[in-house]
Parts: C-alpha cells; structure tokens; sequence
C-alpha cells in the first residue's frame, strides 16, 4: 500500500516537475542576464576608467621619460668637449695639427651618454648625430639597428634654442628623436638630433604594471599621423630579445579615439580606443552573457534530467519489490509442485529451473541454467521437439501438452509432458516461454499395459477377437481397394480336450501359449494371428494368393508336429492341428464371410483325419 | 765623437764625487738588479708620462715591467739636468757636436722612463728601447696671438716650413737639453726670438708660461700639446708642426744590453695582446687619432 502511494506521489511530481521547471528555468535565466548585464556594464565603465587613468599614467611616464632625454641633450650640448672643438675651431686649428682630438673627444663624449643610457639594460638612443648648419654629419655614434640612415636638413627643422621633441620623416620611415641646435658664441654652429630607441622605451613603459586594459587599444599619433603600438596585450614583452617583440610604429589610418591626451613636452598624442579590429574582452561582450544563458540551461537540463532519472529510479525500484515479492510466491508455489517449472528464453534456453528438476531429470537447477531441453533429449527425439518448439515460437502459441522424451542425467528415459505460455516484453517482444515438465513417465506405461491388455489374449499373447475382427475388417477392405488376395488360416489343435483332461488345465494352457509362439515364430512379419477362441488360432496373411497359403500353411503345420511340446513334470508331448483355408475373394466377399469359409475348412480337415490342411 | 772638454778643476770635482758617491756596482745589469730586487724607475713629471701623481703612462709601465721581472718598483724622480747621470754616473748634456760629458754622478736608477724623445745626442749617452711613443713638436700659440694656424698642405716638410715661415719676430718659448731646443730644429735660422725657459720651470709649464705671456708662442710635444688644449680650450692654439715625426723610448745604461734585451721583450709581449694600448688609452686616448699606425702595428 505504501509502495502504491509512493508511485502515485513520484508519478505527480515527475508530470508536474517539467511545468515548475521551467519557469524557475526562465526566473532564473532573466535573474542571470539582468544581473550579468548590469555588471557588465559596470565592469564596461570601470575598465574605462582605468583606461584612461593609466594612460594618463603612461602619458605621465612617457612625457617623464622625454623630458629626461631633453635633459641628456642639454646637458650634452653644455659639454666642455663641444666647447673646446669649436673654439678651437674657431681658433683656425687645422684637424691634422691639434683639431681632431677635439673632435674625438666629442665623439668619445656623444657615445659616452649613447652607451650609458640604457633601459632595462637596452639602449635608449639608437644614434646620436651633430650635424652641422650645412648637413655635414660632424659627430655619429655608432647606431643601432633600424636608426635613421641619413638625416635631411629641412627648413625650420629644429627652431628655436631649445630642445625639441620632433618626428623625422625619412622615406617614410619614422624617428622620434630630440634636437637642439648648439649655439656658440652666439651663432648656430649646429644640431644636436639624438633619435631615441623607441622600441625600447614603449616596452618598458608598457609593461604590464603599467599596461592599459587589454579591450583598448593604444596608439600614438603626431599631429596628423596615428603610429600604432602592436602587442598591446598584458603579455610581458620579452626585452632580451627585443628584435621579436619590438613594438615597432606603423602607420595607419587615423579613426576617432575614444579617449586621448597628449605626451607633454612631445608632439605625440597617446589615444586609447575600444579595440574593434580585435577579440574583445570576453567578460564585457555579448558573448559572455551568451555563454552563461547556455550553461544556464544546460545546467539546468542536467538538474531535470537527473531528477526524472530519480522518480524513474524510484519507479523501477517499486517494481522490482513488486517483482521481487512475486517471484517469491512463484518459487513458494513451484518448489511445492511435483512438476518441474521452468522459464526459458525464446530460443529455448533455461533461464529458470524448479528444484524438480533434480528430481525428475536428476539434474541440480543451476547446471540446466544455460541449457535448452533439447540438450535433454535423445537425439531424434531432441529434432523432432525442436521443430515443434520452432513452429510454436514463431506462432507466438502456447506449448499444449507436449509428450516428449528425456534421459536423466544417469541415462534412464523418462517421458515428460510439457506445457507453457509465451511471456511478452512491454514492446510486445517475444521474451520466453515459462511452464511446466510432468513426469508421465509411469504413466504411460500403465496405459501401453491396458492397451496391451485390451487387444490381447492374455493367455497366448496374440491379438484377440475383437481385435482380429477390426483388423481383418480394416485388410478386406485394402484387399478390395487394390485388388489384392488374402487368405486366413483357421487352427484347431487336434484332441485339445483330451490333453486337459491327461494333464490338468494348467498343463492345457502351457501348451496354448507354445502353441501361439510356434505361430507367431511361423508367420510372417507381415503376418498375424489371433487367438479366436478355446483351442482355435486365426491366421491372416495379406496379399497371400491360396496357392501360397497352402504352402505356408502346410509348413505350419508340420512345424506345430514336430514340435515336442511340454506338459509339465517332465512330460513332453506331441500334438497336431488342423488348418482350414479360405482367400479372398475366392471364397468369401466380407471378413465374416472369410472366417466362416476357414472355419468350415478346418472342420474339413478334422473330418479327415486330423493333422491335415484343406480348404473350401 | 764627442768633444769632451776637460779642465784640471772640474776634474778634481768629478774624482772628488766619485770617491764620495761611488757608483754602486751591483746596479749594473739585469742579473744584479734581481738581485737588488728592485728596479729603479728615474723620470720626470712630464705631461701624462708622469703625472707626479704616482701614476701616468711610464709610471705604469715601469710598474708592470718590474712585476714582469719579478721584482720591486721604485720611482726615482730626476730632473733633465741630471737625469743621464742619475742613470750613468756621469751628467751630460747636448753640446754642439752631440752629447757633452760632465761630472760623475753617483747612479740612482736603472732606467729613465717620461716620455723622452729618442734625440741623437742622446743616443750617444744611452741606449733606447723599441719606441714606446710616436711623437711631433707642434708649435702652440696663445688663442690671441696674431700667428694663425697653418692650413695643411700635402707634405710634412712643406708644413714645417710654413710654420717657420710665420715666425718673423714672433718670441718661442723652448728649452735646451730637451726635445723641445731651438737647436734641434734650427730655430735660429727663422726671424724667430728664441726664448729659453728658466731653468727652474719644467716642460709641463711650457704651456701656462705663454698664457702668462712669457712669450707669444712655444714648442711643445705632440702629447703634451693634446693635454694642454684640454686642460686650457680656447687659449691656446696650434699653429702647426715644428719637427720630423719622432719617437720616444724608455733609456738604459748602454753597459745594461740584458736589461734592455728584456724590457723589449716584455715591450713586444703586451704590444702583442693589447695590453699596451690599453694602457696608453687611458693617458692619452686621442693619440690613436693622430697615430693610429703607430698602434696599429
């Protein structure tokens, strides 16, 4: 009862859990984009505010940076080394006599200041040049890769006294460089133009610490062009091998920044700007909210999933207590039988034996488990089942009382009877057969005795007279359908009174019964014979002309003469018979006719003496 | 030959000295001074040859020389009226044939090293070393003097000759017995007024004796000369060359053959692996401009 009201409660809530389900399903859906959205818009923001505090971070560090190099310049240019060359210059000194080592003491200074300013270890200036009103290169120190190979004197390239931040435009190749123009005693003897390793310098000022939000995108730009800073990401650029990682300038179309502010002291404006060309940050983009719906549901799918797998297991566990509880009372029922229960596959396979088994087929239950009853048969017997057992399974039918024959597992034949109902899967699936196997073995042998016994003589072992009175009925008329002869012999044994009376009935009775085995060792196979009464024996011999059963029965008839009969006590005898013929259809029409025709024979024989064959 | 003058007073006095400072034997050659243990360094603070500082270029050579030998160094400071004797035992000076012999001198050092110009006079008294200096003597003005620089012309010849050229009535500052006397240029055969540096000031004070106008121009070697355009710029000037390209070396005592045997193959072994160069970059880095085949080879 309690198991019946725990499936009715799990069958309400698994038919009403998908409905509950799904509106928490989109309670909670909406719950997560509307929160989502929100943070993400508040993440949106803050990012943008990070953004462009750390530009102007990195704004600060760069205008820092430059400053400090206008310094270098400066303090260069205010170098006693410069002094000496130009004055001794001025003074008119040749270079081979006195000028030169001027000169080489300015260079030894240029690549002094080159060498000794380094940026995580890697060289700020990538050259150092002093280049006369006229062009003419003075000083240059030994340059780096990618430096500048020839600098042009344009008009208004370096205004002013002091140090300026400018952007060389050589073939369009870029270098950000300083430049201050030396004054000597008041006249322009030149420019000091040091480019700056840029690279360099971008690396180690974008170094993650400092680093934007990977969504934006930084670039720097003069006053008309944008030089783009690839590899803006938080990987760390690899200074050691700079070459790889240089994040080198590139020029590209100018678009609208989001946020910029300008390098002060440069000319340079750093621009951050939402990153369209690239992925954008996960956490902020629609995708992200695509991807938490999805796991929602999935999530969500698993929970209604496992909790239908839940009633559905609770479901299967009622029933198999069900089950477990009927199949109790089965076996209570089939280990009281006498009869041997089963249940087997549809190919006939055990898959469930009755304690009987041990009993009527001497086999425990678990060593038939596995096998098929056609394993218990006898070879011919095992065919002739299995094809039944075939046409009944495709039949979907019932086994109806099946006699068949098995040998126990110490030989002897038993016969059983078998009976058994096909059982279904829900699918309507043939699963087996399940059944019974009664031992009939006695049985049928008690009913082979009476049936023995019912056309038998009991006395001689021959058919008796209702039998002979069938059969010879059932042989007319074969003999007439196809035309055939048959003849009948009648036998009486000669002076059969006196032997009983000389010898007692017993001794009469023993002498009937050798009598009916000469008879039946005589005849042949398709012979038979019947005690037709008293002392009197029918022999019927189908499709036998009269010639040929006068011939057999004068064999007969010396056979039955020969013979030394026994009359008990020692005493042997020899007795005679008389044998009338009669054949059909000479003489008679009918079996009636037939016996009466024999008969009147044998009466002739004994007529004549006795001991004699005669026919009609 | 060497005219060597002699008279009966300056006799006495040098016999005199030789008894009361007699010259010890033992400082002969090489296999006495390593038995000394210790070699004696005599030079002259002279432009970064010596600073006077206990370092400079000879300083230091002299140094790792003495280590190479495996014995102790001593600086021994000389002056140039008495630096040949120091290391002979007899002072001498350039005469007008060549070198003059004067009065013994007890000896107090093995060998002179200050950047001394191989001269010929001197070779008579001492035997130098494989060259250790390539050198010039640059005629340097002050910066307002009125003599202007020479413009170079092809030839070394043609440019000492413009230099002497511009000289007439022109005061040069120069002092004998050195690498910078007027004779060992034939100064006295331009217009020039020869004016001979006190005895008491030395080479070094060559240049800021003409910036205290002691005179309008002077001779100066071509290291001493790159020292004091640095060390005055903008006072002073270089008008152009006033010799041959020279050489200096370090000097021995010419009865000193195994010491100076080894000097050149200590000489040869870290002009051979640099270490040499180095030693001079750090004195003189811009002569590698001026001289570059010198240390190249």
């Amino acid at each position: 009862m309690t198991t019946e009201n725990n499936r009715i409660d799990t069958a309400k809530i698994g038919r009403f859990f998908p409905y509950i389900a799904g509106q928490s399903l989109l309670f909670f859906l909406l719950l997560i984009i509307t929160t989502t959205y929100m943070s993400q818009k508040s993440l949106s923001k803050a990012q943008e505010q990070s953004a462009q505090l750390n530009m102007k971070m990195y704004a600060a560090s760069a205008s820092y940076f430059y400053t400090e190099r206008k310094n270098d310049i400066i303090n260069l240019a205010h170098s006693k080394t410069l002094e000496v060359f130009f004055s001794n210059r001025a003074l008119g000194m040749s270079m081979r006599y006195g000028l030169r080592a001027s000169l080489l003491a300015m260079q030894t200074e240029f690549q002094a200041l080159m060498d000794g300013k380094l940026i995580n270890h890697l060289p700020i200036y990538q050259k150092l040049s002093f280049i006369t009103n006229n062009g003419e290169v003075l000083i240059e120190t030994k340059s780096h890769k990618s430096s500048n190979p020839q600098i042009i004197i344009e008009k208004n390239f370096c205004t002013g006294k002091h140090a300026q931040f400018i952007i060389i435009n050589n073939t369009g190749q870029y270098y950000p460089s300083i430049c201050i123009p030396y004054i000597y005693k008041e006249q322009s003897m030149g420019f000091i133009v040091a480019e700056i390793n840029h690279s360099n310098a971008i690396s180690y000022l974008l170094h993650p610490e400092h680093n934007i939000s990977p969504k934006y995108q930084i670039s720097i730009s003069d006053s008309t062009q944008i030089h783009t800073l690839k590899n803006t990401k938080s990987k760390t650029p690899k200074l050691e091998n700079k070459q790889d990682h240089l994040l080198t300038f590139q020029l590209i179309e100018e678009k609208q920044s989001a946020m910029s502010t300008m390098i002060a002291g440069t000319s340079l404006l750093i621009s951050s700007r939402d990153n369209y060309t690239g992925i954008k940050d996960f956490l902020t983009s629609p995708w992200y909210l695509f991807s938490l719906s999805l796991i929602s549901i999935l999530v969500l799918s698993f929970v209604i999933i496992g909790y239908r797998a839940r009633v559905a297991n609770i479901l299967l566990q009622s029933r198999y207590e069900e089950s477990r509880k009927s199949n109790n009372k089965f076996r209570a029922l089939t280990e009281t039988t006498h009869d041997f229960v089963w249940e087997t596959t549809a190919d006939g396979i055990y898959t469930y034996c009755s304690p009987q088994s041990k009993k009527i087929l001497g086999y425990e239950q678990d060593e038939l488990l596995g096998k098929s009853p056609f394993d218990l048969m006898p070879e011919k017997e095992a065919k002739r089942v299995k094809e039944i057992f075939i046409s009944i399974v495709k039949q979907h039918a019932p086994i109806k009382v099946l006699e068949n024959i098995n040998l126990t597992k110490d030989g002897r034949k038993v016969i059983l009877e078998t009976s058994g109902q096909p059982f279904f899967s829900s699918t309507g699936e043939l699963q087996g057969y399940r059944g019974i196997d009664r031992d009939i073995t006695q049985r049928k042998k008690v009913e082979t005795e009476l049936k023995y016994m019912a056309s038998h003589d009991a006395l001689t072992e021959l058919y008796n007279r209702e039998v002979l009175d069938q059969r010879l009925s059932s042989d007319i008329n074969r003999a007439t359908r196809y035309k055939h002869p048959l003849s009948v012999f009648m036998l009486d044994i000669d002076y059969f009174k006196n032997i009983n009376d000389t010898y007692t009935h017993q001794a009469g009775d023993t002498i009937l019964h050798n009598f009916a085995g000469i008879i039946s060792n005589s005849i042949r196979k398709t012979d038979y014979a019947a005690r037709y009464g008293g002392e009197e024996f029918v022999v019927i011999l189908p499709e036998t002309s009269l010639g040929k059963a006068q011939e057999l029965a004068e064999r007969l008839r010396t056979k039955i003469a020969e013979y030394s009969f026994s009359a008990g006590q020692g005493k042997n005898l020899n007795i005679t018979a008389s044998i009338g013929i009669a054949t059909f259809p000479e003489h008679a029409q009918c079996w009636e006719q037939l016996i009466h025709a024999a008969d009147k024979a044998m009466y002739t024989a004994k007529k004549e003496g006795r001991n004699l064959v005669r026919t009609i | 030959m060497i005219n060597i003058r002699f008279n009966s007073l300056f006799l006495l006095l040098a016999f005199s000295l030789f008894i009361i400072f007699p010259a010890p034997s033992y400082a002969q050659d090489l296999a006495e001074i390593k038995k000394s243990g210790v070699l004696r360094h005599l030079g002259i603070p002279y432009a970064n040859f010596i600073t006077g500082s206990d370092d400079g270029l000879d300083v230091e050579l002299m140094k790792n020389f003495a280590s190479y030998l495996g014995i102790k160094y001593q600086f021994v400071k000389s002056d140039w009226r008495t630096i040949f004797g120091d290391l002979t035992g007899r002072h001498a000076r350039r005469g007008s044939n060549g070198a003059e012999l004067l009065e013994p001198s007890p000896i107090i050092g093995d060998v002179i090293a200050n950047g001394m110009t191989v001269l010929p006079w001197r070779e008579q008294l001492i035997t130098f070393s494989e060259p250790t200096f390539p050198s010039s003597v640059w005629l340097i003005a002050r910066a307002e003097s009125n003599i202007s620089p020479i413009k170079p012309s092809r030839s070394l010849q043609s440019d000492i000759l413009l230099v002497k050229q511009s000289l007439d009535g022109v005061s040069v500052l120069a002092l004998e017995n050195t690498c910078l006397d007027p004779a060992l240029y034939q100064l006295s055969k331009t217009k020039a007024e020869i004016r001979l540096l006190k005895q008491h000031l030395k080479l070094n004070e060559m240049a800021p004796a003409i910036l205290n106008n002691e005179a309008e121009t002077t001779l100066l070697d071509v290291p001493d000369a790159l020292i004091a355009l640095e060390k005055w710029p903008g006072q002073l000037k270089v008008i152009g060359p006033i010799s041959q390209e020279q050489v200096m070396g370090a000097g021995f005592r010419k009865n000193s053959p195994q010491l100076l045997h080894a000097f050149n193959q200590y000489l040869k072994i870290i002009r051979k692996d640099g270490t040499y160069n180095k030693m001079v970059k750090k004195y003189y880095p811009s002569v590698f401009l001026y001289y570059a085949d010198f240390f190249n080879n």
